[in-house]
């Protein structure tokens, strides 16, 4: 026989939904932390995307010093298949001597130079790296 | 019968042939240097020895004469003591970077070796300080300084830094066997009170190791080998060629020229701090045992040098010759090394 008045007078059911509570903020606070994450790693993803073509920007400016071409300044470069990849390199002198030492004067160049380079990733990331190289080179003779 | 009395008359006497006929050639100047006198903007001159004694300047794009220096009052400016031809022993030097040369080294006939400081700016009769930064002169003469003085700056890991000047020696009159290499040093601002002589300097004695090294210079004795080319040093090491013969080579030309006819060559390696002979030349199994000096395979003009073969450049090396011989264990490293580095994004 039921009674005319049923009352709930049992603890269970707000436990139950104090735990379903909990449950949906935890559930919400690690849906909003992974796409943090997500983000973040996209986003240092691309920096280090733009880093490895700064890097390849040095790369390519020694490789032309090395082949006795003088850099042009600045240049841009194709730095991946996306677009907006690309990477900017500036070459300066920095000193020229001809009296390096441990070489003949006025024979033997040494030459220091600056590099800045700028990856330019997807997105609008941006990674500047400046290198300091050093080169020695014959003085042409007249 | 005249006729026959001359033939027999040179068959007899010394050549004295023609320039030509001995195989002498004349020596273009080959020093350029960037001057600047009072009043006047910089520019490029050629030096020239003059004879007697002294030098000049010509403008090199004009070729007139702008400038000269020598005893006597005829000069732009009197150098007094200078009674020696310099003949074509010259190198000049960049102490700053302001674009004009600094200083010029002149080696002349007699074995001694001048040094002028050139006042970038100076009235042309002040214009040169002329010290003489050494006196080699052989007892009797006749051992002159024929070679351009090599210079170059060297510096310790200890931070000592001075100018290295290597010059060797070649017979001017009758053949002497008492030739040398000098190297010598040469402080990078002011100057000695007094010339170096003989006496201030180390003799090596190899095989025998150098000692600490002799803070005024040191000299390796080469007998009757005689040096007419300039030095080359790379890397701290100091690399000369040498006539392996006692010969007068000088007494077949006229004044102003050199011989050009091929002789025996050898090659030596220095290092330019103390004298230590190259270790690759010292194991060489056709080294002279007594001085470790590396004949070459072929014969060649006495002014061949040790250079710099830029059009045999591979991987950024370009490798050393003497003549047409590829010297093995020489050559300049052309490709640029990295120095430093920063990144400047902070994010």
């Amino acid at each position: 026989m039921m009674r005319a008045n049923c009352r709930f007078t049992g603890f269970v059911l707000p436990v139950v939904m104090g735990i379903i509570l909990i449950a949906a903020l935890i559930a919400v606070q690690a849906t909003t932390e992974l796409g943090s994450a997500t983000l973040l790693a996209t986003q240092r993803q691309l920096h280090q995307q733009a880093f490895a073509a700064a890097e390849n920007g040095v790369v390519t400016v020694l490789e032309q010093l090395a082949s006795g071409t003088a850099p042009a300044a600045p240049q841009t470069l194709q730095a991946g298949t996306g677009p907006g990849e690309s990477v900017t390199v500036a070459t300066n002198i920095t000193s020229r001597t001809a009296l390096a030492a441990g070489f003949s004067a006025d024979r033997i160049l040494e030459t220091h130079y600056e590099i800045r380079s700028t990856g330019h990733g997807v997105r609008g990331s941006e990674v500047t790296v400046v290198q300091g190289a050093h080169q020695l080179t014959p003085v042409a003779t007249p | 019968m005249m006729r026959v009395i001359l033939v027999v008359l040179c068959a007899l006497l010394p050549l004295q042939a023609s320039a030509a006929d001995a195989g002498c050639s004349s020596v273009a100047p080959t020093l350029r240097m960037r001057v600047r006198f009072a009043g006047e903007s910089a520019r490029e001159v050629i030096v020239e020895s003059l004879l007697p004694s002294g030098l000049r300047l010509l403008d090199a794009t004009s070729r007139e004469q702008i400038w000269s220096g020598g005893p006597g009052t005829a000069h732009t400016q009197q150098i007094a003591g200078m009674d020696s031809s310099l003949g074509t022993s010259f190198a000049a030097v960049h102490l700053d970077a302001d674009g004009v040369h600094d200083r010029l080294y002149a080696g002349d006939r007699s074995g001694r070796l001048w040094r002028f400081d050139l006042h970038s700016g100076a009235r042309p009769s002040a214009w040169m300080k002329v010290i003489l930064l050494a006196d080699l002169r052989a007892p009797g003469g006749g051992r002159g300084l024929i070679a351009s003085p090599d210079v170059a700056r060297i510096e310790t890991p200890a931070g000592e830094s001075w100018l290295n000047l290597a010059i060797g020696t070649a017979n001017t009159s009758a053949p002497r066997n008492d030739h040398r290499f000098y190297v010598l040093r040469d402080l990078l601002s002011g100057h000695r009170a007094t010339p170096l002589i003989e006496a201030d300097l180390e003799m090596l004695s190899p095989p025998a190791a150098p000692t600490q090294g002799n803070m005024q210079g040191f000299f390796l004795p080469l007998g009757n080998a005689q040096v007419f080319a300039q030095a080359l040093t790379l890397n701290g090491r100091i690399h000369f060629t040498a006539v392996e013969s006692g010969r007068n080579l000088l007494a077949a030309c006229a004044p102003g020229t050199l011989p050009d006819f091929a002789v025996p060559v050898s090659v030596t390696v220095l290092r330019a701090t103390d004298g230590e002979l190259e270790a690759e030349v010292a194991h060489d199994t056709h080294a002279n045992a007594a001085n470790l000096r590396r004949p070459l395979a072929s014969q060649m003009p006495a002014s061949t040098a040790v250079t710099l073969a830029t059009a045999e450049a591979s991987n950024g090396r370009v490798p050393c010759t003497v003549g047409s011989e590829l010297l093995a264990g020489c050559s300049l490293d052309t490709r640029p090394g990295r120095v430093w580095w920063r990144r400047e994004d902070a994010d």
